[in-house]
């Protein structure tokens, strides 16, 4: 019953390990099995649209199973909380395992909310467990990571006079800093009209690329199956959304580009990219404010002096245009920040000194002092340019 | 140390797909199906301490729902008590929830929390293996 050969033969599934296996599955017959499972439901339906919900929810089945695998293999069993953190989940780790590619991410505000995520993930990681006073500074801070991040996407969207000018700082070892130089052909990115719309848009699908659509069929896409899995994925992670495929196409291109348009429900919060990095900042405050010694102190410096590079280059990116938003603390410490298309301000609050940082002077300090008379009852001095606050440094 | 241990398994929309009694006297075990809520209860003098487990799995569900959206961990101890009994839970990726009941005295063991840790990290293999295959 056991066949010869070098793969020893399970008798009951459920000892077979769930290591990875052979990571290559032969392309033609994935062809031919996608093309046959299309042709099977094409004679059960009537119509096109039919048939793009049968085919979503045949990939919705494998989206829930993808997700509990991958999670465990990939993960080391850490669930994902987060709406950024499940997307970036779906658009690299399932992308690569199941198609063979990375997509590439997108250049602007994507990345900067990917890496302020993973930034805030550190941060509550080293929340759980660790006091400030026992943050060992030695290693290398949630601020360095941050701006490390912040200025590898710097230079792959090729803003090289920020790296120019972070140089002449000769605060970041530049083998650091890898640059990807391939093209971004495929990509992450949000939607511009509504606050909960994704688009993952890749160049071709691998299930795709052996289908030829008929004419008379209209606009229907094989990547239904995709949208299926990937919708298989954030439902079952607890982020329902509706998932469909388009084709959208490209100038100078013979075939169009697919694109997967994910568009969560209303019970979804798509704000919550805010808290991250305002978790991030104050979480930077809190260090400062309890940091004791000189070593610490001179340290802190630098992470505030790459904290403050890394705000501009942030305010370079598009950011989510929002209201006045206001997160405070433990410790009396109340961050204000203001955004719009192009302009971003941050006021950070403390007793009796405000500091005020941006990209533009749009919202500049008048403003905020007559704010604060009204509020306050008392006149704002401007004292310039920061040179240190509350004993550390700033360049 | 005879003590039994109640596990069940809650899908996503709070549905029993597995229930076991573990521990050094067990029960008979039961598999429940997926949509089928009706659960055949062992008649015999322990019959009251099913209920029982039963009512303290829904009461320590609305704590989960809330608690696993707070941190990306899977094994989340020691979450709930009723009388003698500790309630902890592992969540997977896809929300499902392994619940496991037990008798207070094994939680002041650090030993057992790793127990019960390495417990459900086996369950949680075996779980997958089994959704994979169609």
């Amino acid at each position: 019953m056991i066949g010869v050969g070098k793969i020893k033969q399970y008798t009951n599934v459920l000892d077979k390990p769930l290591s990875k296996g052979k990571q290559e599955v032969s392309l033609s017959a994935f062809a031919f099995l996608f093309s046959e499972l299309v042709q099977y439901n094409q004679t059960q339906v009537d119509n096109i649209a039919e048939l793009e919900r049968r085919l979503e929810d045949a990939g919705y089945a494998v989206g829930a199973r993808v997700l509990e695998l991958l999670c465990h293999r990939e993960k080391g069993n850490r669930r994902e909380t987060r709406l950024l953190g499940i997307l970036s989940f779906v658009h690299s780790t399932v992308w690569k395992v199941l198609f063979g590619k990375a997509l590439e991410i997108g250049f602007g505000g994507t990345l900067v909310k990917k890496v302020l995520m993973e930034v805030s993930d550190r941060f509550q990681d080293m929340k759980d467990g660790l006091l400030p006073d026992a943050w060992d500074l030695g290693e290398p801070t949630m601020v360095d990571l941050w701006s490390c991040l912040v200025l590898r996407s710097a230079v792959q969207g090729s803003r090289i006079e920020s790296l120019a000018a972070l140089q002449q700082m000769n605060l970041f070892p530049l083998e650091q800093i890898k640059p990807n130089c391939s093209p971004v052909a495929d990509s992450l990115e949000k939607g511009t009209e509504h606050e909960d719309e994704y688009m993952i848009s890749e160049k071709e699908l691998l299930v795709n690329r052996f289908i030829s659509i008929l004419k008379d069929m209209g606009t229907f896409n094989c990547g239904a199956f995709v949208a299926g899995i990937v919708r298989g994925v954030l439902d079952s992670a607890g982020f329902p959304a509706v998932v469909t495929a388009h084709f959208v196409p490209v100038e100078g291109q013979l075939r169009p580009r697919t694109t997967i348009l994910i568009k969560f429900a209303e019970e979804v919060d798509t704000a919550s990219f805010m808290s991250d990095m305002s978790l991030g900042l104050n979480a930077l405050l809190h260090l400062n404010l309890h940091a004791k010694g000189t070593t610490e102190r001179s340290k802190i410096r630098m992470m505030f002096t790459q904290v403050s590079c890394s705000l501009s280059l942030v305010s370079m990116f598009e950011l989510v245009p929002s209201d006045l938003v206001s997160i405070s603390s433990e410790t009396n410490a109340s961050l204000f920040i203001y955004r719009n298309a192009s302009d971003v301000a941050y006021i950070l609050v403390c007793v009796d000194d405000i500091v005020n940082t941006g990209n533009h002077n749009s919202y500049d300090i008048e403003h905020i002092s007559q704010s604060a008379y009204h509020v306050v009852g008392c006149l704002i001095k401007d004292v310039g340019q920061l040179h240190d606050f509350l004993g550390v440094g700033v360049n | 140390m005879a003590t039994t241990a109640c596990f069940m398994i809650v899908s996503r929309n709070d549905i029993p797909i597995y229930e076991a009694e573990v521990g050094t006297a067990p029960k008979k075990m039961e598999a429940a199906e997926q949509v089928d809520e009706e659960v055949n209860l062992p008649i015999n003098e322990k019959e009251d301490a099913a209920h029982q487990h039963q009512f303290i799995l829904h009461a320590a569900l609305d704590i989960v729902q809330d608690l696993a959206w707070t941190t990306s961990a899977m094994f989340l101890k020691a979450i709930d008590r009723f009388n003698d009994l500790a309630v902890s839970v592992y969540v997977t990726a896809g929300h499902i929830l392994h619940f496991l009941h037990t008798r207070l005295m094994l939680l002041h063991d650090s030993r057992n929390d790793d127990g019960i840790k390495t417990f459900f990290q086996e369950v949680h293999e075996l779980y997958i293996k089994v959704l994979i295959q169609p």
